[in-house]
């Protein structure tokens, strides 16, 4: 084991784990070892846990500012809107925040190469079209962090480099960390630190 | 800037809406829309004809108020053919008969249906002649009071009273009086051209009255300043039989033959069962009068209670299709709060359309309600003298609209809300 990968002992047993924007971690695992849980846990859309979880110094519990403004998240599930199409699932975000314009989103659509079908309602496209929708609206906020959740468990090698370097220079832009589960291609990305559960 | 706030605001709900509008149930808004506009209705015009109504019920046109009957003995048949005979024969008359003994009075005092019983007043020891000369009229005559309270529009007029100073005697005749008066006995004087009087020439035309006993004589001036049908005596103010009976009576206290009786409820009919078999007599056209305006209120409860649950109904009819669309669009609901929208965001649609389907219902329920009442306000000024006051129905539906558009706000508020927290 490197030193940058703590074993799944370590990170039950350590008092605190210390998560800083500008780096990227990986917490890997197999199915059913909580690694959704983990990112739910950071996004405080589950509570079901013991311990706290810090931001910049706050504690916080169901706050919106998190959502909008430090931390965006992509699901595994995608939390999409089957009777939107995904022009308006991107904008119903977008719109929250003001972060992107259109040119931008359309552009972004282009290079993930959805552009033809933005007007498509999300339940007429296929998993994988969804999976590059989402991550198009998590890119539709500033964020501190962007949490990854099986990111990349539909796409093919294209969209996956395109994706990758489209993160990438978002990252870079808000100077932002990434916090990614995957089962998998932990090849992507240069971790700081690797999470075992 | 501000402007640009707002903009971004409408954004943000535009689309928001575009999704939640379509998680709507449209026939089930507008079931409750058209339930609780029938309820309202129902209510308002309920509540607005017996408002309406309700002065025509209580309107009392005779001096005599609304609120006792006058109960007498019958007088039996052997009762007068001896009694008259005896009193040819020059001997006293055996009146008992008519009079109630205290016990009868103690025992109808009693009885459930009755609130109070009041007594007449009555001239007892000194004669009284009455002298109108317009009229050629000179006769005695006989006075009796009852209590204040049981005259009704009487009490309006300022000459009810009786002040020893001026030596003035108000008078309320029974109407009939005034029948015997054109259509008899002025039609047995032709000849001597007795005007045929109304209402109110009779009330303009003063007369005088001379009461004499072993005491002494005094003369008054007297005026007819109303009539009644409920009550066969020539009524004059308490004040002023008390100070007669005082300075010109024998002292004797008269035995009551006539009982003024308020009931607690005057529809029971334990009341007719009661008098039957006691041979008290009753104006009828009392005791149908006030069964008239319980069955009224009776009715108009029924009416109410059914068009309370009418609106009940609507109500919990729509908290239901709430709560259904709510738990059908769960995953909705929790994927906006998942993505950033607060609960504030999320209910706003909800609050909006359902605050609003209830306002305009109650609103147009109000309108209609109002063209009824100007509907029947028209039917009933054929029939009736009628004004119809501006109530405060509907300031106080307005109101009750608020509150309950707030308890709606709350209840889809923490409905929301526990989809999304859980």
């Amino acid at each position: 084991m490197s030193e940058s990968e703590i074993s799944d002992s370590d990170i039950y047993l350590k008092e605190t784990i210390r998560l800083e924007s500008n780096n990227n971690y990986l917490f890997k695992a197999n199915s059913g070892n909580g690694k959704s849980s983990i990112l739910n846990f950071i996004y405080q859309c589950n509570q079901n846990y013991n311990g706290s979880i810090i931001y910049d110094g706050i504690e916080y519990k169901n706050s919106i500012d998190i959502r909008n403004n430090y931390i965006s998240y992509v699901f595994q599930d995608f939390k999409l809107f089957n009777n939107l199409s995904v022009w308006d699932n991107i904008k119903i975000k977008n719109n929250l925040t003001s972060h992107k314009t259109d040119n931008e989103i359309s552009k972004l659509l282009k290079e993930i190469g959805l552009h033809e079908k933005k007007n498509s309602l999300i339940k007429e496209l296929s998993i994988g079209q969804r999976q590059r929708t989402a991550i198009v609206r998590a890119l539709c906020q500033p964020f501190k962090f962007l949490l990854l959740d099986e990111p990349f468990s539909n796409l093919d090698e294209d969209n996956i480099s395109i994706i990758t370097e489209i993160l990438n220079k978002e990252l870079k832009n808000q100077k932002a960390g990434l916090i990614v589960t995957t089962l998998n291609n932990e090849y992507l990305f240069s971790y700081n630190k690797k999470f075992n559960l | 800037m501000n402007t640009f706030s707002v903009t971004i605001k409408n954004l943000i709900y535009k689309m928001l809406w575009k999704l939640q509008i379509k998680t709507f149930l449209p026939l089930q808004l507008i079931g409750y829309a058209i339930t609780l506009c029938i309820g309202v209705i129902i209510i308002l015009t309920t509540y607005n004809i017996y408002k309406d109504i309700q002065p025509l019920l209580k309107k009392e046109t005779d001096v005599f108020g609304n609120n006792g009957v006058v109960i007498s003995k019958e007088i039996s048949d052997v009762s007068s053919v001896f009694g008259g005979l005896n009193s040819m024969k020059g001997n006293n008359v055996d009146r008992s008969s008519i009079y109630f003994t205290n016990e009868e009075i103690s025992i109808f005092k009693k009885q459930s249906f009755v609130e109070n019983i009041s007594f007449f007043n009555t001239a007892s020891g000194f004669n009284i002649y009455l002298y109108i000369n317009e009229l050629g009229i000179h006769t005695d005559i006989f006075f009796e009071s009852i209590p204040d309270k049981y005259l009704g529009t009487i009490n309006d007029n300022d000459l009810w009273k009786w002040d020893e100073k001026e030596k003035f005697i108000p008078i309320v005749i029974p109407k009939d009086y005034l029948k015997i008066l054109n259509l008899g006995y002025a039609e047995s004087r032709k000849s001597s051209g007795i005007p045929l009087l109304s209402y109110n020439a009779v009330k303009w035309m003063k007369g005088e009255i001379l009461i004499k006993s072993k005491i002494g004589k005094e003369k008054f001036t007297c005026q007819i300043v109303g009539f009644t049908e409920k009550v066969n005596s020539i009524l004059v103010p308490n004040d002023f039989l008390i100070w007669a009976n005082k300075n010109y009576g024998d002292g004797k206290k008269s035995k009551p033959n006539k009982l003024i009786v308020e009931f607690n409820n005057s529809n029971s009919p334990e009341i007719i069962k009661y008098l039957k078999e006691n041979k008290y007599e009753i104006n009828k056209r009392d005791i149908e009068f006030n069964k008239l305006i319980n069955i009224f209120r009776v009715a108009f409860f029924l009416i109410f209670i059914i068009a309370t649950v009418i609106i009940s109904l609507s109500i919990s009819f729509v908290l239901l299709s709430v709560n259904l669309i709510f738990q059908k669009n769960k995953t909705v609901l929790i994927n906006l709060y998942n993505i950033g929208y607060n609960l504030q965001k999320i209910s706003l649609l909800y609050k909006i359309i359902i605050s609003g389907i209830t306002f305009i219902s109650i609103s147009i329920a109000l309108i209609i309600s109002n063209f009824i009442r100007e509907v029947y306000r028209q039917n009933l000024s054929t029939l009736f003298e009628i004004n119809l006051e501006k109530n405060n129905i509907y300031i106080a539906t307005l109101a009750i609209t608020i509150l309950f558009i707030l308890l709606i706000n709350i209840f889809i508020k923490k409905k929301i809300n526990n989809i999304i927290s859980n």
